[in-house]
């Protein structure tokens, strides 16, 4: 079943997959979802009405009118302006987290799985150091040590969240170079960067692909849960879990639906358009009918699958 | 396989070395030190070091540590200062309810995504087959601390079908049946929500599963002769889902501990995710260590025992090096 | 999706039948609090609020505090001074007896504050002992008897200090009495490691300790032999809650008791609304801002006055505490008798702020609307800790403030211990940092180094009230005192919120007071 894979880096082959996933229902639904969502963020300067962290003390807490499309926060400030605001951040927050993971992951699960050997053993057990941790509580731990911002809650997420991972590119590469074409490759002279860049590294682009996607999703996820612990984005800067933490009270709950229906929604269609776009990327890249049970078993990277479509910890 | 699992054992001790190396050096370069909560703010800076100098923590990090690690070798995980208690007994008496929450929420998960899975595996690309897929997305891409005040708001507080938070009903005193009542009744919540994100990722590898065997040609000749899919399907069904299974559970299990600091926080569940959680906040250097340690134990034994269970399972499995 | 759910949980519901009602409640009051106890219950050991609660309610003290905040007799019937004021001698209840039976005597009262001097006390030392006499020499170990605390005979106990000590009584209302009998067969170095006592009190308050189950509740019965007469409710449950999830429990019958978390209007409606009273009182805990002093940014007291003059405490108050709460100007509680009447009150103006930063040498030279000196760019770091909704709601607000003035703000969160360690660590140097902390009646502490400062002006005010115990020489010294901290604006005194409690709707005969959060609980009673 690789063999598709190495199939599917031929530019016939590349244009066959991006017509099957246009015709992907879910890549069509996530990809909308995502613009949708994405230019209303990016465009924020040009939309917000208002001034995302300046807060007007005499219009606390106030339900939309008045100018306030989506009324008001605890503070008086604009929950609409904080919303587009507030997405550039966990967007921001969950690409980079992913960034971070693909530096790591994907040099240490290379070097694992092309050298093998002694290299291969002491990343693995680095991996399953980091695996044995409980995120929450380093978290809470790292974020002590860091202090809460923007960047080190991406490089929090991305310091524990690299081994699914590494994992998967090691077992890509393991069962890769001693494929025929890398052989011959490597029998030609071909210089080791460059097979692998050029060979190992672009035929395990797919589930790389597929993984860095489900990744972005639970990088939102954790920025979320991390701000209800009150370890996220810094005050006065917004972010969907910030706002979204205000969901503490039943008050909020009961009465005030504008200051949690729009993050909990703007987070839960975000990171589900990503969920589909990832589902999509499986589906065409990947072309493995029964892929999940297959890869269960068929090498010691059948973890790396699991965890991002995990609910349990991305919070 | 004795010599496999012995290796296994081996490897997991540079691993467990390397955590709590790794954690300590963390636990102490947080800001403050075990006494920062504990001293009224009367106490000057001379009298706190003084306290610390008694306690041993003025002394050099790796003095420090070679001393747990000593201690740790011999099974002592130490004192928690701040709860006067030894650590093995603060993790012993949370120990049970942790179990019971991760066990409901195991046995939940199982029950609803088999035969969910099997249904679905068997009506692909029916009207149910699509709501359960998409249930399936949204519940992932929901964070779990809100899906869980959301469903306390909605069953607790509007309906007031079920108790908000605890483990049983203060002062009610319930003994036999009426206590274990009160105990489901209060775990229904906490576990549904660590069940539901599971439920759909283990639906996803079912109906994949099935959909794989139901592509089988010798499942299809079955079929041909007009045996009910449902007897033809079982059989394989079991054993092919005994790998996703077993991954899912091993798997499960470390996660639902590390993941359970939420859940145990909002629902005030008494378990080991809250214990650390207080334990960080309050700077309880042992109690954390101890903590992390006893997790990193259950993982490495979770890993191990798939391993054993895949090669039970399916000998064609060569076990891993 | 919802009503899938909704179908999901309904069967289970009904499979186990609906929920318990709580009617065979009874005897039983249950009072939230809001973190575990660290099971500390020893009088001298304990440093949360939450093991407070269960001392104070398993324990008797010597003097409690009445409305006004002066000592009343407990298990000290009366009291008196010898001539020189420097001996205070107390005159016990005769007849009193632990929960175990024993009797309760003279010795014990020694051994508790005894003990608290000993050289091998495992915590820090309060400043009472300190003020002692010999308490140098016996701390250190170099003498065995510490003549300050003298047994006179079973019902009699007599302290002497070094000079007159008018703050005692708030150490003993502070600091019950323990048992020697039960903690003298214990070595003094281990009563932090002695978790079998300490997490099973005896003492000779209104209710006996029954079992602690960790992140879940203490059960106490009641003491039938209370020498204040016996309680009227059989059963007290501390309950472990939180406050996301507290207020659903008091609507459901879960809890019967609870302190109010938030002063929003719409949260007092909905406990209006399900029946429940609600009952306020002047706060006990103040929120302020400590400065740096040595920082060179704040070395100069007109800048930290301009902080002051440029944050709109009261905007806050009224907004995020809806108006229940006060604003303080000094380093007590406006309700404190020696709170003077002629405190600088550092009003709401921008204009004056920005003059004092003026004459401070602060301008904005380049237009950019931020002040500067010396091009230095005047910029201010406020260090917060999470776990306070109205604190950390009032950080942007004060950064907003400070802006309309010329100085930009940089926020920084964390958690509680980190941000407590910047003020700990006399290495650590900072700008301001939010915090709060209970005020302690009749406790005027001359100790400024979370503000790095010291002052001898202060210190000689300080030294008058802690060696007398005329009231003349009191109101003098602490009301100079008080004064002098609010001139040198050592930190922003930001607000006091109202203290409160939301009662179910059985709960009858509720009182308490400040600081007495458990002043009445003999009477208070549940109806069937």
């Amino acid at each position: 079943m690789t063999e598709t894979l190495s199939h599917s880096t031929g530019p016939r082959a590349a244009g066959g997959s991006l017509r099957r996933l246009l015709q992907d229902p879910f890549f069509v639904i996530g990809a909308a979802g995502l613009s949708v969502l994405l230019l209303l963020t990016l465009l924020a300067p040009w939309i917000a009405p208002f001034s995302p962290d300046e807060g007007d003390l005499f219009s606390i807490e106030a339900p939309p009118g008045d100018g306030h499309l989506l009324g008001t926060d605890e503070i008086g400030r604009d929950v609409f302006s904080r919303l587009l605001y507030g997405g550039q951040v966990s967007v921001l927050i969950g690409l980079s987290a992913v960034a971070v993971q693909l530096v790591i992951g994907i040099s240490l699960g290379a070097i694992a799985g092309y050298f093998g050997g002694l290299a291969d053993a002491i990343v693995m057990r680095l991996t399953e150091i980091v695996m044995c941790f409980p995120f929450y509580a380093i978290a809470i731990t790292l974020a002590a040590i860091f202090g809460a911002s923007v960047w080190n809650v991406i490089l929090i997420i991305g310091i524990l969240h690299w081994t699914g991972l590494a994992r998967l590119v090691r077992g890509e590469f393991l069962s890769l170079r001693e494929r025929d074409f890398v052989r011959a490759a490597r029998s030609i002279g071909v210089s080791r960067t460059r097979i692998i860049f050029r060979h190992l590294l672009r035929n395990a682009s797919g589930p790389i692909l597929v993984y860095a996607t489900l990744a972005v999703a639970n990088g939102i996820l954790a920025e979320a849960a991390l701000s209800f612990l009150g370890l996220g984005v810094r005050q006065p800067q917004a972010s969907w879990g910030n706002m979204l933490s205000a969901a503490q009270s039943m008050r909020v709950l009961s009465y005030q639906w504008w200051l949690w229906i729009p993050p909990g929604a703007a987070i839960v269609l975000m990171v589900l358009s990503i969920n589909f776009l990832g589902e999509a990327f499986q589906r065409v890249l990947n072309r493995r009918p029964a892929a999940p049970v297959a890869d269960l078993v068929s090498r010691r990277g059948w973890r790396a699958r699991l965890p991002v479509t995990k609910g349990s910890e991305n919070g | 396989m004795l010599r496999h699992l012995l290796r296994r054992v081996l490897i997991a001790i540079p691993v467990l070395f390397g955590i709590s190396l790794v954690v300590y050096l963390l636990v102490n370069l947080q800001p403050g030190d075990p006494f920062v909560g504990m001293v009224g703010p009367e106490t000057t800076p001379a009298e706190k070091a003084e306290l610390l100098r008694r306690y041993g923590y003025d002394d050099p990090l790796v003095v420090q540590y070679l001393r747990w690690l000593t201690r740790a070798l011999a099974g002592d995980l130490g004192y928690s200062l701040q709860q006067g208690r030894p650590v093995t007994a603060l993790i012993g008496e949370r120990l049970g309810n942790t179990g019971l929450l991760a066990g409901a929420a195991l046995v939940l998960t199982l029950v609803v995504a088999l035969p969910l899975g099997l249904f679905v595996g068997l009506r692909r690309n029916g009207g149910v087959d699509l709501a359960v897929s998409v249930l399936s997305f949204v519940l992932v891409s929901v964070p779990a601390f809100f899906l869980s005040m959301l469903l306390i708001k909605v069953f607790a507080v509007d309906l007031r079908l079920l108790p908000t938070a605890g483990v049983t009903t203060i002062g009610a005193d319930y003994h036999g049946f009426a206590h274990l009542r009160d105990v489901a009744l209060h775990l229904v919540l906490p576990a549904s929500v660590l069940a539901l994100g599971n439920i759909a990722v283990l639906n996803r590898y079912l109906r994949a599963s099935v959909s794989e065997l139901v592509d089988q040609d010798f499942i299809r000749a079955l079929f041909g002769r007009g045996i009910p899919r449902r007897r033809v399907i079982a059989p394989h069904l079991l054993r092919n889902a005994a790998r996703p299974l077993i991954t899912i559970v091993s798997l499960e299990i470390p996660a639902l501990l590390s993941s359970a600091l939420l859940t145990e926080t909002i629902f005030n569940w008494p378990g080991i995710g809250r214990l650390s959680f207080e334990a960080v906040q309050g700077r309880d250097y042992p109690l954390l260590m101890g903590i992390v340690l006893f997790l990193a134990v259950v993982t490495l034994a979770c890993n191990l025992l798939a391993d054993v269970l895949y090669a039970l399972v399916d000998p064609r499995v060569r076990l891993a090096p | 999706m919802k009503k899938i759910l909704t179908s999901l949980f309904l069967s289970a519901a009904v499979a186990f039948g609906t929920i318990p009602a709580h009617a065979e409640d009874g005897d039983l009051i249950r009072y939230a609090i809001w973190s575990n106890p660290k099971g500390t219950f020893h009088p001298t050991l304990y440093f949360t609020d939450y093991d407070r609660a269960v001392i104070f309610s398993v324990f008797s003290r010597l003097v409690t505090l009445d409305e006004k905040q002066n000592p009343q007799p407990s298990l000290a019937e009366s009291w008196d001074y010898s001539e020189d004021g420097r001996t205070l001698t107390l005159h016990l209840r005769k007849g009193v007896k632990w929960h175990d039976g024993q009797p309760f005597t003279a010795e014990d009262v020694a051994y508790t504050y005894q003990t608290e001097a000993a050289p091998d006390f495992p915590r820090d030392r309060s400043p009472f002992v300190k003020y002692l006499e010999g308490f140098e020499d016996y701390s250190a170990g170099k003498s065995d008897i510490l003549p300050g605390i003298r047994v006179v005979d079973d019902v009699t106990v007599a302290f002497t200090f070094k000079a007159p000590y008018a703050a005692a009584f708030s150490h003993f209302a502070d600091k019950p009495v323990l048992a020697k009998h039960i903690w003298d067969k214990i070595s003094l170095k281990t009563w932090n490691e002695a978790s079998e006592a300490l997490r099973n009190p005896v003492g000779t308050g209104p209710y006996k300790f029954v079992e602690f189950k960790p992140d879940q509740y203490v059960r106490l019965e009641r003491n039938d032999d209370y020498f204040g007469g016996q309680p009227r409710t059989k059963t007290i449950i501390f309950r472990i809650s939180n406050t996301q999830t507290a207020q659903s429990e008091l609507i459901n019958g879960e809890l019967d008791i609870a302190e109010i978390s938030s002063w929003n209007e719409r949260d007092l409606q909905t406990y209006r609304d399900a029946g429940l009273r609600i009952v306020e009182q002047p706060g006990t805990s103040g929120q302020y801002l400590p400065f740096d002093t040595r920082n060179p940014k704040l070395s100069d007291k007109r800048v930290r006055q301009a902080i002051i003059h440029a944050i709109n405490r009261q905007a806050i108050v009224d907004r995020l505490l809806f108006g229940h709460g006060a604003i303080f100007n000094t380093n007590a509680h406006p309700d404190s008798p020696y709170y003077p009447a002629d405190l600088d009150p550092y009003a709401y103006d921008p204009q004056k702020a920005r003059e004092l930063l003026a004459e401070a040498g602060w301008k904005d030279s380049d237009g950019d609307g931020i002040l500067d000196r010396d091009g230095q760019k005047f910029v201010f770091t406020l260090n917060y800790p999470t776990g306070n909704r109205t604190r950390e709601l009032s950080a942007p607000i004060i950064q907003q403030n400070l802006k309309a003035v010329g100085i930009e703000t940089e926020l920084v969160s964390a958690d509680f211990n980190t941000t407590l360690a910047i003020l700990q660590d006399p290495e650590c140097s900072f700008d301001g940092v939010l915090m709060g902390g209970t005020f302690r009646p009749g406790i005027y502490d001359n100790n400024f180094w979370w503000e790095r400062f010291t002052s001898p002006d202060l210190t000689g005010y300080a030294d008058a009230f802690n060696s007398s115990v005329d009231p003349g020489v009191l109101r003098e010294n602490i009301g100079a005192w008080l004064k002098g901290v609010n001139d040198e604006a050592i930190r922003v005194w930001l607000y006091i919120p109202n203290q409160g409690y939301v009662l179910g709707p059985k709960v009858t005969d509720y009182q308490s007071h400040p600081y007495e959060p458990f002043a009445g609980i003999q009477n208070w009673a549940v109806s069937r």
